[in-house]
Formats: structure tokens, sequence, C-alpha cells
């Protein structure tokens, strides 16, 4: 191929080459603008998390740090109940991607291998439930929670949670599953296996990467999800980390307003662990994200 | 366990059918069983906190309906005529409309641009395609007030960096129209490399020998993408440009943090207005009125998106 | 074909489990805290943590409870944000409870208060005079049908703050009238340095801005009235035709506010009490001089502030009521004003108890305003929080050029009268 590519173009090989450094120029330049623009704002917040208070509101501003410290880290630890949010957030993210996967493994099995009447009537509406706004619906869960007693509560945040999620889990799966082939459920059903044993012992293990790979993706989306914490955790036993920034960011405090210093801290305490997770499951995120889109 | 059933699959002679020709209506029966009961916890779930609320959305929406004045009456379409005087409701149903159709433009452009990059060979792709998912991961709320604070007039660094490139302050969030594209820049930064993801997976899906073949027919760079990378992925632009409407038009986190539908109500989405009316005043009936204007903007949207779908689809 | 897995079934059991664990774990834990031992939450405006300490610590040693600290909103609405859907749950996540103007009245309509008469013995509410906290039935801001809901801790009255420095370095007059603060305000007005700012962020604070203009033109705000058009036209004026004061002010916060002037580069400004405590805390920058008080400048209908403030409640969902009940008669009473009004001059007041013991400080521009008369009550409206809402919505409007001002006094009545 590259013979073709140098045989139609020999006749001026200076000019091939100053295209092709063009070209490579071209590319690095792109490069290094996605990446400018996209690490700028991480970037910003994270040397501001480390910036001592009485230099961030420089003019102009400093782009690079003059002295490193820690004493924002400290501060949010003792303005905030920190820990205790953090640790609201691990469960109800954690349980939130449990759950739902479980959900939505279970439903997902049901409408790849059961062909009943109706199975694409409820297919078609897991789909198009996705499109009813969140925010529409918060009055009337939050007179239905109130009734049943979920306010505050973490179950209540946690079926709400994966409730949002479920549809576009059970799209993700349908798809997983129908790529496995039907053969193998269908001999353990001879032999006898009942339908719990089918799901544990056959399906679960060959959807296992996806199940994992949904299970992290939805732990993301619970993490950094605000709406449903922000109205129904109403006290710092099950407030949650986006809770806690939006406190500092939205209120214009008279005294303390705007507190950069611990809003950055607190930011970047709050991305680690999804950027864990980012780096070390990098394609099977890519894999969950991309196999609902791509059919 | 494993071996034991796949010894079992191979047993010779019968085939699927023979097992279950003699069972065929028990077998139907149960199966709908079966398929209830796994699909009644996500199913159930569902109704319970979505399509339940939807409706009930209806009956408040025609009620004053506010904790702190009770008792709440039937006050038919009192809402509605309250809405219609309303001018922070009407400038958030115009800006949440060019909110979405904008960011969403602008989001599918950058998204294939991104994505060819991210399609081409060079060193350290793996890490930059890592990076790329990096605006995905993170929280909207931090990603809003990471921009909140870069486009300060006072002490952002955007604000600093327009001035040493353009000479020009740039007054991003104190002025309508500034904030207005401060807002779309922050949202377009968070969702575009989402975008360039999906699009990455369905380029990767284009066959390298129609290139060959392409770059053998001697067609430019340009040619080649729009006679065959854009056909090949359009239908994935659509779907994608769709849901990310519907998706959008439901905004809130962004508006919330970052400025809060300021100056005035520039910035103001129809998501901000609903919450600042439901959980800042308690007016929970209005509120109801509002998420109904909402609905029906995504019926609107999402059935004119559809249709646009369709006829792509009908085309390729 | 397990093995060729990363993840063993044994792992994703694990998995699981361990999730199941943790969740109900967490259940459990939540179940026990607080259970034996009486633990009160105080929700209050951050920067008046320090001064409270010490009254909380007496208070500590004298019943054997602890008292957590939480930072309160800053904002009726996001008072309301905040607690109300605990309180619709019938619960409460804090004990006692720093309420402004706009949520105090809101809460105690709604039920959610428990009435004070009887908690707050006579002799402290003796100790407010009666033009700061009238008879019940003539105060809407502490009581309801009847009964009281909140205890004052703060009387705000927006004082005018001005660089009595430069006023005496450039031998220029601080200025008595809206005219002459328009010509000393250009006459400052120069490069970084503006002549008057203010925080008129949403939501919330265009109002208070609004409202302080409207009470020297002699209007009534929730009216739009003529006074109301020349309050909200002179603030159009300083931003856009004298340009004394930045486009900035509309996005701005009371801390950016005060970190402007306190960076030199504001002549004057309004502001609230809190701001004596702030600059004079401020030693790396503070000397005298450089936040004076005096009175506003005159408008049509003279030289007038209003004034409001915030007091505390007592959620009627506490579960440690009795404790409560002691901890707010304790905070407010009358030994106690004087050590909370020195530690932060948010808490001085116009009481008895406090007048007695302290002379200086912000007392005596207390007295200033007052007898000059200069204080205006702050507007009421039975639905506070959704008229302030419209002000505050309708005034950012017309100051964003979004709307002309007759345009936002119609729209402003509109809505006032769907009000009902």
């Amino acid at each position: 191929m590259t013979a073709t590519g140098s045989t139609t173009r020999t006749y001026n090989p200076w000019r091939y080459r100053l295209e092709r450094y063009f070209n490579h120029f071209l590319l690095y330049f792109g490069v290094a603008l996605f990446l400018f623009v996209i690490l700028l704002p991480f970037y910003w917040i994270t040397i501001s998390s480390f910036t001592p208070r009485y230099q961030m509101f420089s003019i102009p501003p400093r782009w690079f740090p003059t002295e490193i410290t820690f004493e924002n880290y400290g501060k949010l630890v003792n303005n905030i109940p920190f820990f205790r949010y953090y640790f609201n957030s691990l469960i109800f993210a954690f349980s939130s991607a449990v759950v739902s996967v479980l959900f939505a493994f279970l439903a997902a099995y049901a409408l790849a291998r059961a062909h009943f009447r109706g199975s694409n009537i409820i297919f078609l509406i897991f789909i198009v439930s996705i499109a009813i706004p969140q925010i529409g619906t918060l009055v009337p869960l939050f007179e239905l929670y109130k009734t049943v007693g979920l306010i505050n509560s973490r179950l209540g945040m946690i079926l709400l949670m994966s409730s949002l999620i479920i549809p576009f889990t059970v799209w993700t799966l349908v798809s997983f599953i129908q790529q496995i082939p039907k053969e193998m459920e269908e001999a353990a059903h001879i032999d006898g296996a009942n339908l719990a044993q089918v799901l544990w012992q056959v399906v679960v293990p060959v959807v296992k990467p996806a199940i994992a790979t949904m299970i992290i993706i939805n732990f993301i989306i619970s993490w950094n999800e605000l709406l449903y914490p922000l109205v129904f955790a109403t006290s710092s036993a099950t407030k949650t980390l986006s809770v806690g920034l939006v406190e500092l960011a939205v209120d214009p405090a008279m005294g303390a307003g705007r507190p950069w210093d611990l809003m950055s801290a607190l930011s970047v305490s709050m991305i680690i662990p999804v950027l864990l997770l980012v780096l070390f499951f990098q394609r099977l995120i890519v894999s969950g994200l991309t196999k609902g889109a791509i059919k | 366990m494993g071996s034991k059933t796949i010894s079992t699959i191979h047993s010779p002679g019968k085939t699927m059918s023979e097992y279950r020709r003699p069972r065929i209506s028990k077998i139907v029966w149960s199966r709908y069983l079966v398929a209830f009961l796994l699909l009644f916890p996500a199913l159930g779930l569902r109704l319970f906190t979505s399509v339940y609320p939807f409706f009930r959305t209806f009956y408040f929406a025609l009620t004053n309906y506010n904790p702190a004045f009770p008792p709440l009456e039937f006050t038919g379409f009192e809402n509605f005529v309250r809405m219609r005087n309303d001018l922070s409701v009407s400038s958030s149903v115009s800006f949440t409309i060019s909110f979405v159709l904008v960011s969403t433009l602008l989001q599918l452009f950058f998204g294939v641009l991104v994505a060819l990059l991210l399609n081409a060979k060079f060193r350290g792709r793996g890490f930059v395609r890592a990076v790329n998912l990096i605006p995905w991961a993170i929280p909207m709320v931090v990603a809003a007030m990471g921009f909140r604070w870069m486009f300060d007039s006072e002490y952002g660094l955007i604000t600093d960096l327009t001035y040493r490139l353009t000479g020009l302050t740039i007054p991003w969030l104190t002025t309508s129209l500034g904030a207005k594209a401060a807002v779309i820049i922050a949202n377009v930064w968070k969702s575009t490399p989402f975008l360039a993801l999906v699009f990455l997976a369905a380029l990767q899906g284009v066959p390298v020998e129609l290139y060959e073949a392409a770059r053998v027919d001697g067609a430019s760079k340009l040619q080649t993408f729009f006679k065959i990378t854009l056909p090949l992925i359009l239908s994935q632009v659509v779907t994608i440009g769709l849901f990310m409407i519907v998706w959008q038009l439901a905004a809130f986190d962004l508006i919330y943090t970052m400025t809060g539908g300021g100056p005035g109500f520039s910035t103001s989405v129809l998501s901000y207005n609903i919450y600042r009316a439901a959980f800042g005043g308690l007016n929970f009936g209005y509120a109801s009125a509002i998420s109904l204007v909402l609905f029906v903007l995504v019926f609107i949207m999402g059935g004119l998106g559809l249709m646009l779908f369709r006829k792509v689809e009908v085309e390729y | 074909m397990t093995k060729k897995r990363g993840l063993s079934r044994r792992d994703f059991l694990k998995l699981v489990g361990t999730s199941v664990v943790a969740a109900s774990a967490s259940g459990v834990l939540q179940a026990c805290g607080g259970a034996e031992k009486v633990t009160l939450t105080l929700a209050i405006q951050a920067f008046a943590h320090d001064a409270m300490k010490p009254v909380i610590e007496a208070w500590e040693a004298k019943t054997g409870h602890t008292v957590v600290l939480e930072s309160g909103p800053t904002t009726g609405q996001e008072m309301m944000t905040k607690y109300a859907p605990a309180f619709q749950s019938e619960t409460s996540p804090v004990d006692v409870l720093s309420l402004d103007d706009v949520s105090g009245p809101a809460f105690s309509r709604a039920g959610w208060l428990e009435p004070l008469d009887d908690v707050i013995p006579a002799e402290t509410w003796g100790d407010f005079p009666p033009s700061f906290l009238p008879p019940v039935d003539e105060d809407p801001f502490h009581s309801y049908e009847g009964k009281r809901y909140r205890v004052p801790h703060e009387f705000a009255v927006g004082y005018f703050w001005h660089r009595t420095d430069w006023f005496e370095d450039q031998n220029i007059e601080v200025p008595a009238t809206w005219d002459e603060f328009v010509e000393v305000g250009k006459h400052f007005t120069s490069g970084d340095v503006w002549g008057t700012t203010e925080g008129m962020k949403k939501p919330a604070l265009t109002f208070v801005y609004i409202a302080y203009l409207a009470a020297s033109a002699g209007g009534k705000v929730f009216d739009f009235d003529e006074g109301t058009a020349v309050a909200l036209q002179y603030a159009y004026d300083m931003l856009y035709t004298h340009k004394i004061m930045s486009e900035t002010v509309l996005t701005q916060d009371y801390t950016q506010q005060n970190d402007l002037y306190m960076k030199d580069r504001v002549a004057m400004m309004r502001q609230w009490p809190y701001f004596w405590g702030v600059s004079r805390d401020n030693t790396d920058w503070y000397a005298e001089g450089k936040a004076d008080i005096t009175l506003p400048p005159a408008g049509p209908a003279g030289a007038k502030s209003w004034w409001g403030g915030w007091g505390f409640s007592l959620p009627k969902f506490s579960e440690k009521m009795d404790a409560a009940k002691d901890l707010i008669a304790w905070v407010s009473n009358n030994e106690n004003a004087p050590i909370l009004a020195e530690g932060q001059s948010w808490f001085v007041m116009p009481r008895t108890s406090i007048l007695d013991v302290m002379k200086g400080g912000l007392v005596p521009y207390m007295g200033l305003y007052s007898e000059s008369n200069a204080l205006v009550p702050r507007p009421y409206h039975p639905k506070q929080a959704d008229a302030e809402t419209i002000v505050d919505d309708v005034s950012q409007l017309y100051l964003t050029k979004q709307l002309s001002l007759n345009e936002a006094l119609q729209q402003g009545k509109d809505l006032m009268a769907a009000l009902g």
C-alpha cells in the first residue's frame, strides 16, 4: 500500500516530505490543543486546592503555583463533615451500582431471551422512560417518599438512583447478552437446572465482564449524582459529597462565601476515586459506554 | 460444572425442538411467569419512581399545593395563567431550547473532530484516549464550579487567557451573552468526550479497505471524510444527537452550580426554574405546572428529533 | 472457562457480599449514632461560630450536653431549600436554628416551629424595646397567630460605609444626597477603583439593595410604585449612565463585595453590620478611617435604610426538645447577649442588656440611624419569600437590560397580583 502511495508521488519527494511534516505537525498540534483544553479545568482545580487562600485572589491569576500547602484540606475536614460525606457517597454510589445492575441484569436477560408478546413494548417503555426528566418528577416523588417515610433514608435514595440508571443499564446488558449463544443455557435447562441455577452458573460467568463494567460505570454516575441527594438527603447522616460541594458553592455566604479553597480541595477529593477507576478500567468503561450506542 | 454442561450440548441425535415439543403450552405459560418475575424489580422500580410521578404531576399542576400554606386546593389553570405572565419562565423556555440546540450541535461537531483525532496514529494515543474520559467521569458539579471560577471576571483563568490572546476583557459571567456562552462552553467541554468515544468506536468499525480504495482513487482527505466516513457514522451521529437533545433539556447541575440562572434570567433553564419554585419557594403546585411545560418540550423536541432520525435511516 | 476472565465467580460473590454487608452496616451505624448522649446541633452562619463558642462552652459545662455548630445558609431561599424538605417529613437535622425574616415567618406559618413564649423567660423578652420587637400581634416577622417563634439575635441595618481617609485626603465632603453621591462616585471612579459597589447576586441579594434604595425613594417595593421606579432607575443609572458601579455587582456576593472594598477599590458602599467585624478583623488592611459609617445619602424621601434581622428558633421536630429549649433560652439570655455582641458585630442589637455595657463599636451608629429617623422596617408581605423573589427577579431583569423600566414595573405588578 505504501508503495502505491510513494510511486504516485515520487515525482516530487520534497513536496511529499513537506506535506508529511506538515500533517504531522498539524496532528500533534491538534493533540496538544486537545490535551490543553481537556486538562485545563482539571489542572486549575488541582493547583488551586494546594494554593494558600491569600494567593487565590490575585490579579492576574497565577498559572503556576508559587507556594504549595495542604492547609485547604485540613480546613475542609474541620469545616464540613467530610469523612461522613465521603462514606455516604461511597455507600450511595456502590449500592446504587449493585442494585441497578442486579435488577437490570434480570430484566435484560428476560428481554434478550424470552421473546414473548409485548417484550418489545416493555423494552420500549424502558427506553422512553429515560425521556421523562428527572427534575419534573421530584415533587410527586417527594410527596410519595414523605408518605412512606423514605426521605433522608439511604434506601430511598439508592432506589431512586438505581431506577434512574436502570434503563441505560438494561439497554447495554441486552446487547451484551444477545451476543452469547443460547445453546449453553438450553443445555443446562435440559440437565434440569432451574432458572436461578442457569443464570448464576451459566449466564453470569459469561457476562461477568459486562456486569463488572456496568457496576463501574454506574458507580461513577451515582458518585457524581447531585439532584436526588440534594433533595432527599436532609441531614449530614445521608448527604453526599456532591451536596457538600454545592452547599459550599451555591450559598452566597456573607462571611466565608465562595470558599474556593475548600471547594477546590473537596473537588479534588471527589475526583480521585473516579479518576482511579478511569485509569484502571479504561477499556471496560469504553466498551460499556459504546456498547449501547453502537449496534 | 461448566465442562459438564458443554458435554451435554453435544449429546448426539436430539435437537432443542424435540425436547420442547411435548410441553409447549406449559413452557409458554411458565415463560410468561418467569419473564414477569425477572422484569418485575426493574419495571416496578421504574413505574414507582418515574411513571407514577409523571402522571401525578398533571394533578399537582392544577392545585395551589404549598406545604407552608395549607390546605391544598384545586385551582384549575391558575398556575398556567400565572406562568403566562412570568418572564422568568418564558425566558427560560427560550434559553433552554437554544442551550440544548447550540450545545448539541457543537458537541456533535467537536465530537466527530475529536474522534478523528483519537483515531489517527500518534505517539501516546492510549494516554490521550484515557484523558478523553476525564470530562465524562468527573462530576458535573465539579466541572461547573471549576468553570465558574475560570470565567470569573477578576480572578478567572479563561478571562486572563482571552485577555492575553485578544487584549479584550470579556465579561463572561456578568453579561447576558457572556454567561450564555460560558455555560454552553462548559457544557460542551463536559459532554463532547463522551460523544467522541462513541464516534471513535463507530470509526473503528469502518473497514480499512474503504479508505485504502479511496486513497488509490486519489481522493483528498476532506473528500474521504465526506464521502466515506461521515455517511458510515451518520446514523450514530443522529442517534446520539437525539439522545443529547432529550437528555440536556433536563440539565440542571451545571446551571445550578455555575450561574444560578443569572445574570438576570439569561442562563435560567426550565429545570432550574422548577427546582427554585419547588424547593426555594415551596410552590409545589407551580413547580408541577412548569414541569408540564418541560414535558411538552421534551415531547416536541424528541418527536422532531425522531422524525429527523427516521429520515436519515431511510436515506442511508 | 471461568479461569480465563480476570474476575472469578468467587471474587464476584465477594464483591456482591461486601456491598450488602457495607450497606446494612451503614444502616446499623446510623441507627446507633447519638442514641445515648445528647448532642445538639445548632445551625448558624459560619462567621458567627467563633463568637458563639464561649457561650456554648459555658452551656456544655453547665449541662453536660454537647453542641455541634453547623454552618447555616445565608439567605432565606437557601434556608427553605435546605430545611423545608426535612421539616415536611417531620424530621429535623438541627435542634436550634438561626432563621432570617423570610424563612422565619414561612416556617412558623407552616407549623414547623415550636412556640417560644414560655421557652424564653419574660426577662429576656422584656430586654427588647418595642421598637425593635413589637407586641406579638403587630410583629409578623417574629410571631404568628399570637405566638412568638423567633427570638432576635441580630439587628440588621444596611449601613452606609465610606473611606474617610480618602475623603479627607482629597478634601471632599461625604455625599449627603443621591446627586452628590453620583458626583462623588464619578470622582473616585477611575481605572480599577469604583465609586461604589454592591452584592446583588441571585437569589435574594438584589432585593436587599433595591429595597434599600426604595426606602430612600419613598417607594413600597412590593407595590412596584413610583418610588420603586425611581429606585430602579437610580440603580440603573449608577451602572450604565454614570458608571460608578461595575456591572459585575449583578453577580457578586457579599464576600466579593467586601473583598473589593478591602482591596482599596471602592470608595463607598451599603453593607450589613457584620462588615464592622469583617473589616476590623482584617488587620493587614484595616486602619482607622478605612471603614466608617455615616447616614446614607438622602433620596427623594430622605436618608433611609431598612432593617430586619436574624433570630433563633426551635424546629418542632427536634428529638431532644428539652435540651434544645434550655439551649435556646441560654444563647438568647441577657447575660450572654453582650458576650455575643462583643464577639461579633452581627450580634449587636438595641436591647437593654447590650446597650448597658457596650458603648463603642456599632452602638453609636445604631443610635445615629435611630435618632435621624433613618430606620424603615423591612417590607412585609404574607408570602414574604415569593414577594421578595419577585422583586429580586424583576429588578435583575431590568438591570441586565432584559426588560425596560415600564415592562419591569408592569411585570412586577402582575406577578404580585397573581400571588394574591
